[in-house]
């Protein structure tokens, strides 16, 4: 018995000592596994697109005031909402540099996604490194690259330049580097670098709606130039564009269609966020934030009743156009009551935009219909936009092209004095992208390029003091451009600068 | 049981007539005794022997004995363990009163792979007997542990059956939980399994909720380093040692003990009764400049009959806990067992809201022969809850008590339909009542088993293996149906997930302990240690149910295009080397010397093993000649330890990874999987470690009358493994370090234990126990920046915000508040930064932004201050009566120092506007400023639109401490004459438990009231029966 345990003592004693301790988790997947094949990459190219979901406070597309769509229009004349919180924040231009609450938590979350470059940057070179075949290879490296594009245009936009790091950075992530901001052409080279690679290896139609595409690439990509005042590149794009009208793309001839829940797939949208009612991370938020909560809607589905078009800029929507069919100005509730103006917050400050049409099967915030992101009509205007502004004269092209959208909504060719003057042709083009485009997220950089967005801030500011007793502050052009979080800036220890704010 | 009886009867019978034979000669006398102890109960088979013969017999179970022929002037000599022995001269009649042996000091206390004389203990180790607790309406040990041990800070965390509670020894400065050991053998923890679900119950009590407390013999907890190094990397939380009962020799000993107890709501806040409701919503409705919608008429609100529903009342009961424990022991001296099973049941406030637990548990231990022994201690136990929503969702989010407060008090439960009704105004809000349809079933399954084996070859030494593992499982099964807005809108949802965790655990451990000289006392001991530690589980969430009869039974049924499913596995290792050695010189100087070598495969292969020593020396100046005679004194020790623990966290932290994330993007509205890059690994993490002072003094006056000890310690984290930001534009710009940051804990933990009363028919004893601790942050990485009112070497528990100064009133317009208008709160600008010549803020050396006095216009961060400290001061005071056969207990416990903020007040009157939508609101909204209520002093409409957070104010902060008056009881033990000896003892007893809390805290329980829905706390009272055969 006693040499038993003994024996036993010196077993254990061996086992302990001999045997390296190990540890297992298999939730945990390791690179030496991972990517190695053609359906690693696409679950790779699939964890890029994750980022850009409709939900969350870190999702591009959340129809919260975080999210790019909302933020863009929310600071126009052209959205508002009758929640306190910061819309009155936002819908009058209220921030600055150095504030903090809610819109500082915002403007932090947009500025924070700037890694988005650099995952999706690494996942190319995992991609291009892994030892699958050259045709996937190309196809989810142009996917990833189109992402990143995308990314680094809404970066662009709300901020101008961001700082990006280099394959030689991003292979030391432990080694602190402190990275300036890129000059607007090292900008302009990665633009065109990632979005020429995958405008030429991506599909014109994609295997699935939602993915990446040839025509989203260019689309992305002409959103960039426009921001950048390249109207001569812009217009080269948006003719390649037009060149797919027929056999990629069209213009639907029911408006309200493209936003309907049959209209999935249509061929007027370029991009794309496909939703499901059943999965809360895809679902479109956007009716639910304008729904009130006694509409008469689909039977499970819930309103919070926030987003509004304010009633000045409803006003100037001509009489019959369709785009307005699905602002309402009233309505007689779930209980029989008829709502207007007079007897409901929300339509106090504004019309409600459901553009999006009703998902019978929307349960609770969660609606089926998928969010548009870029569609062909704005390559119409694009186009005609660029036409005019390199060539300093309406032609009969660049008429046509928007009469074409303005026929499609019911209304009558652009008049005679519209169409004189350069001036007044871009004016027409402005006001007509905004009764297109509302709700899409493209007001703000649209006033922008016209030089409107500060000006007309500065009219509601005004207006507010003046009727409402309000002690708004007014704003410059510095505003065309969020701030820079100061946290950003510490970390680079200075290395980044600051937009043109002065506190 | 009866032949037993019959057995010692007639043995005492045979020794009698045995020593009757022997001693015919001389002259002698019957001797008839009785032997009882102070409390006047008879003491069963102590030892009566005549000194300097071998004649003798044991006391009878009425404590009789009779001893036939002794000779005249002989001397009888009383003996019992646990008593002073007594000796008297021989009369015919004798009584002997026994008195408990004051050397309390000589309890065996547990200490880790192995034992020591509570004397030589030279670290700082805190024992609590189980048998003092009391447990009417505990189902966990850990809830009646609350204030038990001077250092030892447990607090509940949730008031429902089962709910979670919080354990920090000694400041809790490690961020881990104790490790808590049971006869030897760590539990695994278990994990909590429920996630990815639209509602969730209360959170849990994992640590201490499988055992039945009446299993439990001695509690000591490890408190310093110097002690708990033993266990090494596990016991940087310190260490809790339960040993529970073990069969003794002598007769069965069956023992029933059983209570039920009711409970009852307490410090439940006052919500609008329906006219007042709607008389505030107009108000509000005036208020925000929206007369116009005003939804009732002031006829209406005169004609409404009654208060409208009374939420609260229809989602709560009167709790009931009934408890039935029965165990049965015996030994004989090969052979020892204890039996026991258990039965709690609580049925909880909130209807439909259960916990009850079976467990049942075998602890034998078998002589071999001379040399071997052996022994199992096995339990199961098996835990079912049913829980109710719980949590802060707010809105259509809103958990049962949550929205029992709120929901809209103008509708009955049901609509004319018999449907549960809906809110009017705003159709998002669950109906309170419509949330008791949901099934939320937890079974948690634990069987905890270990052997040993012990091999003694010589008296002094003594190997002993150990095996043992502990499985526990979870199951959580909820079922969400239609009748609910969420299970509506989801065509319900159903899931079944589960966890299981299991540790196994083989050691060897040699003891050699030996007197030599009469002087030096050596204990040493050495052994080796192998633990795998593993856990899998699995779940599946999924809605679109066709109809809800199955409830989560029939999951297949589901119409759900992609559910939720997941499952994980792990596991890792550790691998021991353990040693001891204890010395003793003469009784006074006392050395303990431990030290653990572990190595975790939670570490990459060249940081793997951590050594962790532990010194400590006593000094028992009692023992010195020139303190002997000082009868005053009965002890006095004075103790100094030094030692380290190790922290291997949760890591994951050295491998690099990519996860799976489920439903990453929906391609053709369908979800797809993406795989992304996780975790970036750091292969150079190393251990934490913790490092511990502690010096301390024991002592006993007046025959250890008045006793107690205070020890003061300090402890220091070192190497704390933290997760680090890298630069921020990276795709993973976090990782895993050993920071250089270093926490400090200093502390003073004082226990004091007085008899104020002890004679025959009277006692009372008080003790007393008191903990104060301050926690630091003392170092820093180098890249640290404090924030501008932060100090840099900081205290934990600071709250931090903005001073405030009642509310804006009537045109008072501030530039710094340039969004709050007349009712909002007056936050105050304190300070500005100080900027250079460029306008530029300017930083002091520490790299803070320098502040300056005086307002600069703008509330910013610079205007934060330190507004409190929540550092708790626990303390409590236990007293203990006895009066003949009566008994009673005064327990109060609480904490001197706290604070917090009043989340569901601030919700309540900061969320005034979703009054508009029919959310009710505290009665204290009433007292709101408006332009009609100037003098009001709860802030009106506007301070939800002044862009600023009270909740990093000191507006709704308040003091917390308290004093709990957790129990209240009294018992009466009949005379076991009453039942002819047949029974040996039945005490019949009534409780109070948690009768009152003094506290300045205006919120529900200072203890319990943790965000807006806490579950309401309770009083309970309770009868009970303690029964001994």
């Amino acid at each position: 018995m006693k040499t038993m345990k003994y024996i036993a003592a010196a077993c254990l004693l061996c086992a302990v000592t001999s045997c390296e301790l190990e540890r297992l988790d298999y939730t945990e997947i390791y690179p030496e596994n991972f990517p190695k094949t053609e359906t690693d990459l696409r679950l790779a190219v699939n964890a890029l697109y994750y980022d850009f979901n409709p939900r969350g406070f870190n999702g591009v597309f959340s129809a919260g005031y975080e999210g790019y769509q909302v933020m863009s229009d929310i600071t126009t004349d052209a959205l508002w909402s009758c929640w306190a919180w910061e819309a009155d924040d936002y819908y009058y231009h209220q921030w600055y540099a150095t504030m903090g609450g809610a819109v500082a938590d915002d403007v932090y979350a947009a500025f924070a996604r700037y890694n988005f470059l650099s995952k999706a940057r690494n996942a190319v070179r995992r991609i291009e490194a892994s030892d699958v075949n050259e045709e996937a290879k190309a196809l989810y490296s142009g996917e990833a690259k189109a992402l990143r594009g995308w990314m680094a245009l809404y970066l662009y936009d709300l901020f101008g330049p961001v700082p990006v790091a280099s394959d030689e950075v991003l292979d030391d992530p432990e080694t602190f580097v402190y990275l300036p901001r890129l000059t607007d052409e090292e900008y302009d080279e990665m633009m065109e670098t990632d979005l020429r690679d995958a405008i030429r290896d991506l599909p014109e139609k994609a295997e699935a709606r939602g993915r990446m595409t040839k025509g989203a690439a260019r689309m992305i990509l002409l959103k960039y130039y426009m921001i950048r005042g390249f109207f001569d590149k812009a217009e080269t794009l948006a003719r390649e564009l037009y060149a797919m009208e027929g056999s990629v793309y069209s213009l639907q001839g029911d408006y309200n269609y493209i936003f309907s829940k049959e209209g999935a797939g249509n061929d007027e949208v370029i991009l794309q966020i496909p939703c499901n009612s059943t999965a809360s991370w895809y679902s479109n938020y956007m009716t639910a934030e304008v729904l009130p909560a006694d509409y008469p809607w689909a039977e499970k589905a819930e309103g919070w009743g926030g987003y509004v078009i304010p009633w000045d800029f409803y006003d100037t929507f001509e009489e019959g156009d369709v785009r307005r069919q699905n602002i309402i100005t009233e309505y007689t509730n779930t209980s029989g009551v008829h709502i207007d103006r007079s007897n409901s917050t929300q339509l106090a400050k504004g019309a409600l935009p459901l553009k999006y049409g009703m998902d019978p099967d929307m349960t609770g915030a969660q609606s089926g219909v998928d969010l548009v992101i870029y569609r062909y009509s704005d390559v119409l205007l694009s186009l005609a936009e660029c036409i005019v502004r390199n060539g300093g004269q309406p032609t009969q092209e660049a008429v046509s092209l928007v009469n074409r959208v303005r026929d499609r909504a019911g209304l009558e060719p652009l008049s005679v004095e519209q169409t004189g003057t350069k001036e007044a042709f871009l004016d027409a083009i402005l006001l007509e992208r905004g009764h297109e485009f509302y709700l899409e997220g493209l007001r703000r950089q649209d006033l922008i390029r016209f030089g409107k967005y500060v000006e007309y801030a500065n009219g509601r500011i005004n207006e507010a003091n003046a009727v409402e007793g309000q002690g708004y502050f007014n704003v410059d052009e510095g505003h065309n451009r969020f701030f820079i979080p100061q946290t950003f800036i510490d970390e680079s220890k200075g290395e980044i600068k600051q937009n043109d704010y002065d506190r | 049981m009866k032949t037993i009886h019959l057995y010692v009867r007639h043995l005492g019978l045979v020794l009698s007539l045995l020593l009757m034979t022997v001693s015919l000669a001389a002259q002698t006398i019957q001797v008839k005794g009785v032997v009882k102890d102070k409390s006047g109960e008879t003491v069963i088979g102590a030892s009566v022997q005549v000194k300097g013969t071998a004649s003798g017999t044991i006391t009878d179970l009425d404590g009789n004995f009779v001893l036939p022929d002794v000779k005249k002037g002989s001397v009888i000599v009383v003996s019992y363990i646990g008593f002073v022995t007594q000796e008297k001269e021989a009369s015919s009649t004798m009584e002997f009163i026994l008195s408990e042996d004051s050397e309390m000091l000589d309890e065996v206390v547990v200490v880790g792979y192995g034992t020591q004389k509570k004397s030589s203990i030279s670290g700082s180790v805190a024992s609590v007997k189980a048998d003092e607790l009391p447990t009417a309406a505990s189902a966990s040990v850990g809830a009646m542990l609350r204030g038990r041990a001077a250092g030892m800070n447990i607090t509940s965390t949730s008031a429902n059956p089962g709910g979670s509670m919080s354990i920090a020894i000694r400041g809790g400065l490690s961020g881990q939980a104790p490790l808590i050991v049971v006869d030897g053998v760590p539990q695994v923890s278990s994990k909590t399994v429920m996630a990815g679900t639209a509602y969730s119950g209360g959170e849990k009590e994992n640590s201490l909720i499988n055992l039945n407390p009446n299993d439990i013999e001695t509690i000591d907890i490890l408190k310093d380093a110097s002690a708990a190094a033993i266990y090494g990397s596990d016991a940087s939380g310190g260490v809790i040692l339960i040993t529970t009962k073990r069969g003794k020799t002598g007769k069965p000993d069956i023992s029933y003990s059983g209570s039920v107890a009711f409970q009852y709501m307490k410090d439940v806040p006052k919500f609008l009764n329906a006219r007042d409701f709607m008389i505030e919503q107009n108000k509000v409705f005036d208020e925000l400049g929206r007369g116009d919608e005003k939804r009732y008429t002031d006829e209406q609100i005169a004609n409404f009959v009654g208060d409208g529903t009374d939420w609260m009342d229809e989602v709560t009961r009167v709790g009931i806990v009934q408890e039935h424990n029965l165990s049965l022991s015996a030994g004989t001296e090969q052979t020892k067992y204890l039996f026991s099973l258990s039965y709690y049941d609580h049925q909880g406030i909130a209807k439909n809201n259960s916990m009850n637990r079976i467990t049942g548990r075998l602890n034998v231990d078998q002589t071999i022969n001379r040399m071997l022994k052996a022994g199992i201690s096995a339990t199961f136990s098996q835990v079912k809850y049913h829980d109710v929503p719980l949590g802060n969702g707010k809105q259509d989010n809103s958990a049962l008590i949550y929205s029992a407060m709120t929901f809209i008090p103008t509708v009955s439960v049901y609509d004319e339909e018999g449907n549960y009704s809906n809110n009017p105004i705003r159709d998002i809000y669950p109906n309170p009542v419509s949330l008791l349809d949901i099934t939320d079933q937890t079974t948690s399954r634990d069987l905890f088993v270990s052997g040993y084996l012990e091999f003694k070859p010589i008296e002094e030494l003594t190997f002993r293996g150990t095996v043992g593992f502990d499985m526990k499982d979870v199951q959580a099964d909820q079922y969400i149906p239609t009748t609910t807005k969420k299970g509506f809108s989801m065509n319900g949802q159903g899931s079944k997930q589960n966890a299981k965790t299991q540790m196994n655990l083989v050691n060897l451990i040699g003891t050699y302990a030996k007197t030599f000289g009469g002087r030096h006392d050596l204990n040493v001991m050495a052994g080796v240690e192998y633990k795998k530690s593993s856990w899998e589980g699995m779940g599946i969430v999924t809605s679109q149910f066709p109809y809800d009869g199955a409830l989560m039974n029939n999951l297949g049924i589901s119409e759900q295009e992609k559910p939720t499913i997941s499952s994980n596995k792990g596991a890792n290792e550790m691998a021991s080397f353990i040693s001891r050695l204890n010395y003793t010189f003469d009784s006074k100087y006392i050395l303990t010397v431990n030290l653990r070598v572990d190595g975790s495969s939670n570490f990459s292969k060249e940081h793997q093993w951590g050594v962790f020593p532990g010194v400590s020396a006593a000094w028992r100046l009692n023992e010195e000649s020139w303190l002997k005679n000082v009868r005053w004194l009965s002890n006095l020790k004075l103790r100094a330890g030094v030692g380290q623990t190790g922290n291997a966290g949760n890591l994951t932290g050295i491998n690099s990874y990519y996860t799976v994330s489920q439903g990453a993007f929906a391609p053709n509205g369908t979800l797809a999987n993406g795989i992304a890059f996780s975790k970036l690994g750091n292969e150079n993490l190393k251990w934490e470690t913790l490092t511990d002072y502690n010096i301390g003094v024991d002592f006993g006056f007046f025959n250890n009358r008045l006793s107690g000890s205070v020890d003061l310690f300090q402890r220091f984290r070192k190497d704390v493994i933290l997760t680090r930001s890298l630069m921020s534009y990276h795709e993973i710009n976090t990782i895993d370090y050993n920071s250089a940051e270093v926490y400090r804990s200093r502390g003073v933990d004082l226990e004091l234990h007085s008899v104020n009363f002890d004679t025959k028919d009277f006692g009372w004893t008080t003790d007393v126990n008191f903990s104060f601790y301050r926690n630091h942050t003392t170092e820093r990485d180098p890249e640290f920046i404090p924030e501008v009112y932060q100090d840099y070497v900081e205290e934990w528990g600071n709250i931090y915000g903005y001073r405030t100064d009642g509310l804006i009133q009537m045109d008072q317009k501030y530039t710094h508040l340039p969004s709050s208008n007349a009712g909002s709160i007056l936050y105050q600008d304190l300070y500005g930064y100080k900027l250079d010549g460029n306008g530029n803020r300017m930083r002091d050396s520490e790299g803070r932004y320098i502040r300056l006095e005086g307002a600069d216009g703008v509330l910013d961060a610079a205007d934060m201050v330190v507004l409190a400290n929540s550092t708790p001061i626990p303390f409590s005071i236990n007293n203990t009566f006895r009066w003949r056969n009566w008994d009673a207990n005064i327990y109060l416990y609480g904490s001197l120092n706290g604070w917090k903020v009043n989340d569901l007040k601030l919700q309540s009157i900061y969320g005034i506007e979703d009054i508009t939508y029919g959310v009710n609101a505290l009665e204290e909204v009433k007292n709101r400023w408006s332009p009609a209520n100037p003098n009001g002093t709860m802030p009106g409409v506007a301070e939800a639109s002044s862009g600023v957070n009270p909740g990093s104010s000191d507006f709704f902060l308040e003091k917390a401490w308290y004093l709990r008056l957790d129990n209240v009881s009294i018992g009466y033990t009949f005379p076991s004459k009453w039942f002819k000896n047949r029974i040996r003892s039945v005490r019949l007893y009534a409780s109070g438990r948690n009768l009152a809390v003094f506290t300045p805290y205006q919120g529900m329980d200072p203890e319990t009231d943790n965000g807006i829905g806490a579950y309401p706390n309770q009083a309970s009272f309770a009868i009970g029966l303690d029964v001994k055969f």
